[in-house]
């Protein structure tokens, strides 16, 4: 929670700011709310769409919607967890309607050259980002709340509205099931590493 | 397998996910958009507002502030008067107008 206290104070503040001005002048007080938290969003919505431009999108409606109202920052208990709990709705609502126009949506970022991939196929940590889109949604967030924004297991119960007992379990089957993905290509690593070791030792 | 090995991968993995570039101008350029969005729906409500007002309240604000105008008077009213009063006086029946004409304006300023 310490860790967030600062950044729960600028949003506030910039925020009360916002609220001052008119609203044709708010981009200003948008583009300081977007440097304080854009990344780590991105980073929280690209876990529950699995889609750069969709993750991308989940934060502008977030951010939008708070830059209109203003009021609904300052109010809040922890600014920092209601904007983390906007982003994940607004995810969620882009993952439900995608649905149906999926094939379609990826034919048409294939043609404008759009980037989907949220992490480059050459990335190193490719194969961390494949392990991880591939356990259930819900350990997933729990996981990147936990990593990510270095939340108690009660912070991560507040902002996902379940109990810490159930985000706590959650993040341990989440664990298990990466470490079931990510055994053979540790595995593979660790062979290879033993190759040049013993090529270095002849 | 060690958990706290995939931990470190994952804490890792964040620096790879990033916004793209363009993101902060798409954002800010939808708020704009939002923003103008907003203000000509205040102004088509305030004109929509301003409408009902002058249709529904303008009918009742005549009706209580319609002036009751003097109404001119008859021929036919003025002269018999003129003709009592040049009987009653002895006068002629001119001046007996003229009297009737001031005694009416002295009432009734028109």
């Amino acid at each position: 929670m310490d860790r967030d206290t600062d950044l729960n104070e600028k949003l506030r503040q910039t925020a009360r700011e916002i609220a001052t001005v008119e609203s044709e002048e708010r981009t200003l007080g948008l583009s300081v709310l977007y440097d304080l938290t854009a990344e780590r969003l991105v980073r929280l919505a690209a876990t529950i769409t699995r889609h750069q431009q969709d993750s991308e999108d989940a934060v502008s409606a977030a951010l939008v919607k708070l830059a209109a109202r203003p009021q609904l920052l300052i109010s809040a208990d922890r600014p920092w967890h209601y904007v983390l709990r906007m982003v994940r709705n607004e995810s969620l609502v882009i993952l439900r309607s995608r649905g149906r126009w999926t094939s379609i949506g990826r034919l048409a970022d294939r043609l404008v050259g759009r980037a989907a991939d949220v992490v480059a196929q050459r990335d190193e940590s490719r194969h961390i980002w494949d392990a991880l889109s591939n356990i259930p949604g819900r350990q997933r967030e729990v996981v990147v709340l936990k990593i990510w924004e270095q939340m108690t297991f009660a912070e991560i119960g507040e902002v996902l509205d379940i109990t810490p007992s159930t985000a706590a379990s959650r993040y341990r089957y989440a664990l298990e099931k990466l470490s079931r993905h990510l055994r053979p290509h540790f595995e593979s690593t660790r062979q290879e590493n033993d190759v040049v070791g013993s090529g270095v030792a002849q | 397998m060690n958990h706290q090995l995939i931990e470190q991968e994952l804490a890792l993995l964040a620096e790879s996910i990033t916004p793209t570039q363009l993101h902060r101008s798409r954002i800010l350029d939808d708020a704009t958009q939002e923003s103008r969005g907003e203000r000509i729906k205040r102004h088509w409500s305030r004109v929509v507002i301003g409408c009902s007002l002058v249709l529904f309240c303008g009918p009742l604000l005549g009706s209580m502030i319609e002036v009751d105008l003097p109404r001119p008077r008859r021929a036919q009213a003025v002269e018999s008067a003129a003709l009592e009063h040049a009987t009653q006086t002895q006068t002629s029946y001119d001046w007996a107008l003229v009297e009737v004409f001031k005694r009416q304006s002295a009432t009734d300023p028109w």
